[in-house]
């Protein structure tokens, strides 16, 4: 086992922040443990990203008390030995740098200032690549990565420099199931080196089966424990906003819709055509944020964020 | 045909031109790489625009040029990284409007005001008003932006890519976007002279576009974009000089070609790569067979 230092990885003691003068988290207070591994969850919009963002310096805190790995994180400084890894979504995909760049990227601030890497910083990112499974993927165009390949990539560049607390945004949106085992075994992996983990996630089911705690977020901290303890349907409704079953198998806590929405499978069953639905009453199909829905014969469709009127839900 | 080269020469207005014009080329197609990819082209002309405000009324008050050039583009330079850091107000928006107040103010004032301002030199470049003056200027400029982009590039390139991340790496983005701001400034009045306050919009932003039709690495296509940006200079004050043009429009339009060739030829090359690599299958019947029922 590892020794680690004194202090908390993470400790907030009824803080408020949000960006200008706007409050986005309230009263928030949450302590994570050195060594710690958990998973923040809540319906889009929650605070998530701005709970990370809030941990490196780039929110801003309105009251209360924040400490990072010990000491106190001031506005516009990130504190030390935090990695970050950014949800996939948010990244220029087209921007024209190599797998091996980016990573290299990540030593920008600490590197002599000219415009190249030398080659021991060069040896340190493919070593970084190689063990996180990317051998011989240095050359290629960030484009050219899967999901899975994005996400270790930037695990890596979150690596290159001392690191012991490691935050990252949605690990779990934009990468296919197996992908998603990969990844979590791989921070599992990381988790045993001694690293603290805090991820988010809007997968309800994700944290349920693997993470040993939950932190739920709406704007405050709705519930907060191991997944027994939180996954129960008044700390989700608080959370969510909507009813939710909860079932409970041998050794996991499953979450699933209240109320299941029977979508029917033909076009027999349409009363209307398509295109007077267009021109009479707008459709509103509502899907409960962040819950994986399932339709009749469809398994796993997985609903997160909002669906607005004039999505494709009506299909022939 | 080698006169049409070397006729200009003769005179020494052309010579002085010709270095400020290489001098900008490789100044605006450098920063176009990084203007491009933090999806600001709207910066360049925002600036440029509120550069003939600020000359108009500094020549009102008998003031040179440059004085009213970058009290102009240093104040809309700080008011645009102001607004850019806030999310939620467009910066787009708010920056059209300020920017093109300060235009308007400059036409306004030039129209009431009499002066030896040649409004039609500023508005779309002239290259026989380029002094020794001017050349001072985009070379002390030209040599302070290398020197921003030697020592600053790892910064600059990740807090272009990342910002949010760059900042948690320990890059001062708040420092580096600022000096990102203020280089666009010095740039843009550097380059009025030559390109004339309508065109610098497209100088700083077709270099790059070009570039990354043809390159991969960020270090590439910031060097390709670099003689891009040269070689349409020089073509362009050519072009000037033989068609007697505004030396603004020559360069702008010799690019907006360089573009339009590359886009073709390489959208040609690439889809030729694709219908080599689908031939074995396009004949399978399936997708035949999807054809004919998606086309029902
Ligand atoms: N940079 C920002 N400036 C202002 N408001 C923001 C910014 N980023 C997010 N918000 C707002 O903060 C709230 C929480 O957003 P976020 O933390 O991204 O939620 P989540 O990650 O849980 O989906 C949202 O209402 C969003 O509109
Ligand atoms: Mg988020």
């Amino acid at each position: 086992m590892t020794r680690h230092p004194a202090g908390a990885a993470v400790e907030l003691r009824d803080v408020t922040a949000g960006y200008g003068g706007e409050s986005v988290l309230r009263g928030l207070s949450v302590r994570l443990e050195r060594g710690e591994f958990a998973g923040i969850v809540g319906p889009s919009g929650s605070g998530k990203t701005t709970l990370l963002r809030l941990l490196t310096g780039r929110a801003d805190r309105h009251q209360g008390h924040l400490e990072v790995l010990g000491s106190p994180v001031r506005s516009g400084r990130a504190p030390h030995g935090v990695g970050y890894v950014p949800q996939l979504e948010g990244v220029d995909w087209d921007f024209p740098v190599t797998v091996e760049q980016v990573v290299l990227l990540g030593d920008s601030a600490s590197s002599p200032p000219v415009p190249w890497f030398s080659r021991a910083e060069k040896r340190q990112a493919r070593e970084l690549l190689d063990r996180l499974g990317l051998a011989g993927m240095h050359g290629k165009r960030i484009r050219e990565l899967s999901g899975g390949q994005r996400q270790r990539m930037f695990l890596a560049r979150a690596l290159l420099r001392k690191c012991e607390l490691l935050l990252l945004d949605e690990p779990t949106s934009g990468v296919d199931l197996a992908t998603r085992g990969d990844v979590l075994r791989l921070l599992g992996e990381l988790h045993h080196l001694g690293l603290t983990v805090l991820l988010t996630t809007h997968d309800l089911n994700f944290v349920a089966a693997h993470l040993p705690r939950i932190v739920c977020l709406n704007g405050v901290v709705t519930a907060d424990g191991s997944p027994r303890e939180v996954l129960t349907p008044g700390a989700l409704e608080r959370t969510y906003g909507a009813p939710m079953r909860v079932l409970h198998d041998e050794d996991r806590v499953v979450v699933v819709d209240a109320d299941p929405i029977r979508l029917h499978a033909g076009p027999d069953h349409l009363e209307a055509p398509v295109a007077d639905l267009h021109r009479d009453a707008p459709v509103d199909v509502r899907v409960d944020a962040s819950l994986d829905v399932r339709v009749d014969g469809v398994p796993d469709v997985s609903a997160d964020g909002d669906r607005h009127p004039g999505d494709p839900t009506v299909r022939r | 045909m080698i006169e049409l080269v070397t006729e200009p020469f003769q005179y020494a207005f052309f010579g002085r031109a010709m270095l400020a014009g290489v001098l900008i080329g490789a100044m605006c197609g450098a920063l176009s790489v990084f203007v491009v990819l933090r999806r600001m082209s709207y910066i360049g002309h925002g600036l440029a625009h509120s550069v003939l405000g600020g000359v108009a009324v500094g020549v009102a008050f008998g003031a040179d040029l440059y004085i009213g050039a970058i009290a102009a583009t240093v104040v809309s330079a700080l008011l645009i990284d102001r607004v850019t850091r806030r999310r939620g107000l467009h910066a787009d928006a708010a920056i059209g409007i300020v920017t093109t107040a300060m235009f308007a103010i400059g036409v306004a004032v030039l129209a009431i005001i009499p002066t030896r301002v040649n409004t039609e030199a500023l508005l779309f470049g002239n290259i026989l008003g380029v002094n020794r003056v001017d050349l001072w200027v985009a070379a002390g400029v030209g040599g302070a932006f290398t020197v921003v982009l030697f020592t600053l590039y790892k910064r600059l390139v990740f807090t272009t890519f990342d910002a949010e991340v760059a900042g948690v790496h320990g890059v001062r983005t708040g420092v580096i976007e600022l000096v990102f701001s203020l280089s666009t400034a010095a740039v843009v009045v550097a380059s009025v002279r030559v390109l004339g306050v309508l065109l610098i919009a497209a100088a700083v932003v077709i270099p790059a576009a070009i570039a990354r039709l043809l390159t991969r690495s960020f270090g590439a296509t910031l060097a390709m974009a670099t003689a891009i940006g040269v070689a349409t200079s020089v073509i362009g004050l050519f072009a000037s000089f033989h068609l007697n043009v505004p030396s603004g429009p020559t360069i702008v339009l010799s690019g907006a070609l360089l573009f339009a060739v590359v886009f073709v030829v390489t959208a040609v090359l690439t889809r030729r790569q694709l219908v080599r690599a689908r031939r074995p299958e396009a004949v399978v019947p399936a997708d035949d067979m999807l054809q004919s029922v998606r086309n029902n």
